[in-house]
């Protein structure tokens, strides 16, 4: 019963409305429109690739500032353990055991 | 993965050519056509949309429905003046080769909109969708976010005010505008 009514309802419509239903948008629109769609889809791509270089400049940028810091925090490292380790070399001999080695020699 | 936009558009894109067809001119309707083809591409690129997972359809008539809401807010398209768009409507029926019959259906079309100008907003966004794509009645009710007894009563008065406003604009000696 509804799905009568709902047809009435239907054809009455269709008869009333018929002239828009009927509008074609034709095939130089429809061409138009998969040219706007392509265009937009290629503008979308470049795009990407644009993210795609300018995220892989900035990490390479971020390894070469990341490399120098731990290039100068490992020198500085380095020089600071050496520096140490002769600290500890001399730290068991007193003075008057350096003047006997240095009077011996 | 990638839906094939070829076949969305030549699917899709007179249904929503009808579906602006319906409240703005022909030129006006081309325009938010594009523009609601380009929303669609940027929504599924972005990834803010799967179209495995929902229906693209739905989505464009989603866009269209604010786009046309957003036009008449603005208030800058609308139907005001009917004689501005003559010449643009000449290009909906410029295909057919019958010059009579292009005729004919021209000023069929042209009385046909004013008359749903005419409508209140939800009564022109019902005949809009009904015009655009042959759904259920529970569908449309479902895309417009509104009850199916809502639906089926702005039909009812849409269809009451429409046959009243042909009737007059068919008549000859009650044409004045």
């Amino acid at each position: 019963m509804k799905n009568k009514d709902n047809d009435q309802l239907d054809s009455e419509l269709n008869a009333l409305l018929g002239s828009l239903k009927n509008a074609k948008a034709g095939d130089a629109r429809l061409a138009k429109w998969r040219t706007i769609v392509d265009e937009e889809l290629a503008r979308d791509r470049a795009s990407g690739a644009n993210v795609v270089t300018i995220s892989f400049n900035r990490r390479v940028i971020e390894w070469a500032v990341a490399a120098s810091i731990g290039f100068v925090v490992a020198a500085a490292w380095m020089g600071f353990s050496q520096r140490e380790s002769q600290a500890d070399y001399f730290s068991g001999v007193d003075a008057t055991e350096m003047h006997l080695v240095a009077k011996s020699d | 993965m990638s839906p094939n936009w070829h076949s969305f558009v030549n699917t899709e894109g007179p249904r929503l050519f009808r579906y602006f067809l319906a409240r703005f001119d022909a030129q006006t309707a081309d325009d938010l056509v594009q523009e609601v083809l380009i929303r669609v591409v940027r929504k599924v690129r972005s990834g803010d949309f799967d179209p495995s997972r929902g229906n693209l359809a739905a989505l464009a008539f989603g866009i269209a429905h604010n786009i046309a809401r957003e036009t008449f807010r603005d208030n800058k398209r609308s139907l005001e003046d009917p004689a501005s768009h003559d010449l643009q409507d000449n290009e909906v029926v410029s295909e057919i080769s019958n010059i009579d019959d292009a005729l004919i259906q021209e000023q069929e079309l042209k009385r046909l909109r004013t008359a749903i100008t005419k409508l209140s907003t939800p009564e022109q966004e019902v005949i809009s969708l009904l015009v655009s794509q042959d759904l259920p009645l529970p569908d449309v009710a479902s895309a417009l976010n509104l009850p199916l007894n809502t639906v089926k009563s702005h039909i009812h008065r849409a269809k009451a005010k429409l046959r009243k406003e042909l009737t007059i604009s068919a008549s000859p000696s009650k044409e004045p505008q």
